[in-house]
């Protein structure tokens, strides 16, 4: 069906929220509602979006931590949802997952050398005799010194133990990374280096990477490509320059002008949203960023929009932009 | 300008613990004037914190303890001062807002009772006034629906509404100081900007005084009068907020503003200050900053630069910006 990488259509994940005495399904939670995209190999998609838009979910259904309501994803051509455990299990391998906290995610009670060494294990990648050497390898390739593998994570620093994390995610020698904020819980000086370790790391292991992230500099920064997220839906895609000079959203347009500037010179007006993100559970009708939106219309209060093409590579789901397609096309060429 | 409203002189805040003394605040210097937003940035551990807790004396104690210094507020020293004078200045004239308005709040109280309360305690007014000028806080601070929203329990707002609850409850008694650490860290940027300005507009509307705490260099360009940097429980810099992000001299200032992804900028490559923050247990004599500095000196591992004033208003701890020859080279550089 696809020569892409990744490919993700129409993936749905509702959670059902059960009340009362029988628990009994009252109402479900859209937590991702019909998603698509694709990753090229070697490429780095950034998902963007605020709490509550299903950014985290997405990643999670993908490795199949979540069961997915609806939806497929290809990887590499194979339909991964109807894969056996056997065949699941060494898909798995190629891809891996970095979490955001890397207090949490790594357990107390190993030390850093048993922690790989499990990884290894598990999945049959080495002879036990060359276990060290391998693991002495991962940690260099990410930093760390070969005597840290005796070491329990308290005796870490938080980089240290996203660097860790990120060895414990290469020892299976994955293709695709899910890095779902893998920096947000690092101070500035920490994240840098962070970064720079995940783009040299993609370089030389020729990793694919779906970055989820809250943080739009970070984002910028580090992907090819990047599709905003409003609960649940993907509202708008682009190159990753494109989406930053041409945000066509007005939802693109907030969440980039509402970014604070290091730079006091250019304090700015923000462009003010109303209001919290809606619930989804009880979602509006129509466009579900209409409560919001600066810039609604009649038509975005009964009509859903779709993800429609707007010019090179550039989707945006927005009344504002459809029906007048060809102008809008017109204009930006 | 204006009269200091705040004025900490060589405070050091150390922690007793079994593993050792942590000297977390080590002998800082700060004023704060009226009307005045005063930018306070570093990394976790850096005492940041610590020292606003230092001022409203809410530290653990023990193992926290002010061992040194003064912190005179509209010239009393708030640390000669006994429990009960304390408790009528913390909430009326200073307040604060913290971080996580999900733990700040009493889950078991309403908004509404809990916002009451503080002017229950402070102000003389009938049961009547008070809930007036609470809804009518309410509406100041944005809160959607407010008549509904004070019966409201913490876990029914979203963050956004509960950070506005916070910020209300702080604001009840018109403090002269809002001590505001991480105010935005726990929100999404959408809300973040909405909190912002609400700051800013409050702040001109009651005329107090901001001590804003964050590690994000972008909230402080944006509401900053001026910035002190913080590192290792010791300032490093201070300035005038322009002054610091067009020409900052300390290698740690201008290493955090390097390493930053700029949203407006191509970066290629993000610069990084090597290493770490050492630990504050056992710190190195000289400067704290050494370990990781790249123009590091003989004299830099011997003492602690002390602060010098290399402008008006712009303060640096470092040997080498303020001897003359590197100045030149470096300050012009940035430029």
């Amino acid at each position: 069906m696809s020569d892409s990488f990744l490919q993700v259509t129409n993936l749905k994940k509702y959670f059902a929220v059960r009340e009362g005495l029988f628990s009994s399904v009252k109402s479900f939670v859209h937590a991702v509602d019909g998603v698509s995209f694709e990753i090229e190999k070697g490429k780095t998609l950034g998902l963007v979006g605020e709490s509550g838009s299903g950014k985290t979910t997405v990643g999670r259904v993908l490795l199949g931590l979540l069961e997915a309501t609806s939806g497929e994803v290809y990887f590499e051509g194979i339909k991964v949802f109807e894969l056996k455990r056997k065949a699941l299990r060494s898909l798995r391998k190629r891809m891996q997952i970095i979490f955001q906290d890397p207090y949490g995610s790594l357990n107390p009670r190993m030390t850093v050398g048993g922690m790989l060494g499990e990884v290894l294990s598990i999945h049959h990648l080495v002879r036990k005799n060359e276990r060290r050497e391998r693991i002495a390898e991962l940690l260099y390739l990410v930093g760390l010194q070969p005597e840290h593998m005796n070491r329990y994570p308290h005796e870490f620093s938080g980089g240290q133990r996203q660097r860790i994390g990120i060895a414990r995610a290469l020892a299976v020698e994955p293709e695709l990374i899910i890095a779902d904020e893998p920096v947000s819980a690092l101070d500035v000086s920490i994240q840098a280096q962070i970064l720079n370790l995940l783009q040299d790391l993609q370089e030389k292991l020729k990793l694919t990477y779906l970055f989820i992230a809250h943080d739009l500099s970070v984002v910028k920064h580090i992907s090819d490509e990047v599709a905003v997220m409003y609960l649940g839906k993907i509202v708008e895609r682009a190159g990753c320059r494109e989406l930053f000079s041409h945000p066509l959203h007005p939802y693109t347009q907030a969440l980039l002008s509402a970014v604070p500037i290091p730079d006091p010179r250019r304090r700015k007006e923000h462009l003010m949203l109303r209001g919290d993100i809606t619930s989804p559970i009880h979602l509006p009708r129509g466009c579900r960023f209409h409560n919001r939106c600066p810039q609604v219309m009649d038509r975005c209060k009964k009509e859903e929009p779709r993800l429609q093409k707007q010019g090179n590579n550039h989707t945006t789901a927005c009344h504002l932009y459809q029906g007048n397609q060809m102008q809008t096309t017109d204009k930006r060429l | 300008m204006s009269k200091n409203l705040l004025k900490i002189n060589n405070l050091k805040t150390y922690f007793f613990t079994d593993a050792g003394t942590v000297k977390a605040v080590e002998g800082i210097n700060l004023k704060i004037a009226e009307g005045e937003t005063l930018g306070l940035v570093g990394e976790s551990g850096c005492g940041k914190s610590v020292t606003a807790l230092s001022i409203l004396r809410l530290l653990p104690s023990p193992p926290g303890k002010i061992v040194e210094g003064n912190i005179e507020f509209k010239g009393k020293d708030l640390l000669t001062l006994d429990e009960g004078r304390m408790r009528q200045i913390r909430g009326k004239d200073i307040s604060m807002i913290f971080q996580e308005p999900m733990t700040s709040l009493n889950p078991v109280f309403t908004i509404g009772d809990q916002i009451m309360e503080a002017i229950i305690v402070h102000e003389k007014m009938s049961r009547a006034e008070t809930r007036k000028w609470m809804l009518q806080l309410l509406k100041i601070v944005g809160m959607p629906a407010p008549r509904e929203r004070f019966r409201s329990y913490p876990h029914q707002l979203s963050g956004g509404m509960r950070q506005r609850a916070m910020i209300a409850m702080a604001l009840s008694c018109h403090p002269s100081l809002l001590i505001a650490d991480e105010p935005t860290t726990a929100l999404d940027v959408t809300i973040q900007a909405q909190i912002l300005n609400l700051l800013k507009d409050l702040q001109k509307k009651f005329g107090m005084s901001i001590l804003l705490i964050t590690h994000d260099l972008g909230v402080i360009a944006e509401m900053a009068d001026r910035v002190v940097i913080m590192y290792a429980g010791r300032i490093v810099e201070s300035a005038p907020v322009g002054k610091l992000f067009a020409e900052p001299r300390h290698p740690y200032t201008q290493g955090l503003l390097k390493c930053l992804p700029h949203l407006e900028l191509d970066q290629v490559r993000l610069d990084v200050i090597e290493g770490q923050v050492p630990d504050l247990i056992d710190l190195p004599p000289g400067c704290s900053f050494q370990s990781r500095c790249q123009f590091r000196e003989k004299r830099c591992l011997q003492e602690f630069p002390s602060l010098r004033e290399v402008e008006e208003g712009h303060y640096v701890a470092c040997y080498i910006k303020t001897g003359t020859k590197a100045q030149s080279s470096k300050g012009t550089k940035k430029k």
